[in-house]
């Protein structure tokens, strides 16, 4: 069980959020071509490691979450809004 | 403890207009502090997320309470009219936290949860606003109105080891 902080509604249970995957990727401009939107809407990395992620706060205030999360341990190191840049860890990539 | 369906309470959504939220919650009386609701005499609000708040009120005629937030808040905010769309369910009683406790996650300890405590939240995954209204404690559970039958079963159910009072009024303040 993770326990996210909702910059809004605070530290809450798991079962609150819906993930929604890499935080990382950005929609191509709508002109670029078919392998940049089969990379933008499938690709993705399997990292063991530091993840930056969407957390839906579903059963809460209903806002997305940017999440710092790590794949293998699961600490939650930094959570934040969507406009706000991630701060990872020291040593990650 | 009692268990009580809290009819005739107006509910509206208020949602701020994008860098809006400071001059809403100015205009309306309405707190910032997220997990802090305002409790009037007339009026409770509870901020449910950034620029967003749930706005209950004794019921006046049909969208009276949306027509009023929306003249006060003219060029601020939207509000839509939610009464019909939302139930409140009063618990109230000693063993209130501890039949919340048993599908709520959230911390109601006394020390972090006291009156005018409030979030959106689930309780045994019913999507929730919750605010503690006094210190018997009572606490007010807005739920979803097609959801409030299923939700009201589960509250009963669970109650039935702390023993309980079932009721239903048409509350003249809410
Ligand atoms: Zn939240």
């Amino acid at each position: 069980m993770h326990r996210i902080r909702c910059p809004f509604c605070g530290a809450r249970d798991e079962t609150e959020f819906a993930y929604r995957g890499d935080a990382t990727k950005r929609r191509p401009p709508d002109d670029a071509d078919e392998d940049a939107f089969f990379d933008y809407v499938y690709r993705r990395a399997n990292p063991k490691d530091w993840h930056v992620e969407w957390w839906h706060h579903t059963g809460g205030c209903r806002r997305l979450v940017k999440v710092v999360r790590h794949t293998v341990t699961h600490e939650v190191h930094w959570t934040g809004w969507p406009d706000q840049p991630p701060s990872l860890p020291d040593g990650a990539p | 403890m009692a268990i009580t369906v809290r009819n005739g309470v107006a509910c509206c959504l208020v949602l701020a207009r994008r860098g809006f939220a400071e001059v809403t919650a100015e205009r309306l009386e309405l707190s910032l502090e997220p997990g802090r609701a305002t409790i009037g005499a007339e009026r409770c609000c509870l901020p449910i997320a950034p620029g967003e708040w749930l706005v209950l009120e004794q019921w006046r005629a049909d969208g009276g309470l949306r027509m009023q937030l929306e003249g006060d808040a003219a060029g601020l905010a939207y509000v839509s009219d939610q009464s019909h769309g939302r139930q409140v369910i009063r618990v109230a009683g000693p063993a209130a936290r501890d039949l919340l406790g048993r599908g709520c996650r959230l911390d109601l300890h006394p020390r972090k949860c006291r009156p005018g405590f409030c979030a959106a939240t689930s309780i045994a995954e019913y999507a929730c606003a919750l605010v503690q209204v006094d210190a018997v404690p009572s606490f007010d559970l807005v739920v979803a109105a097609g959801y409030a039958e299923s939700f009201w079963l589960w509250l009963t159910d669970h109650a039935a080891m702390f023993g309980y009072r079932a009721a239903i009024e048409t509350v003249d303040r809410p």
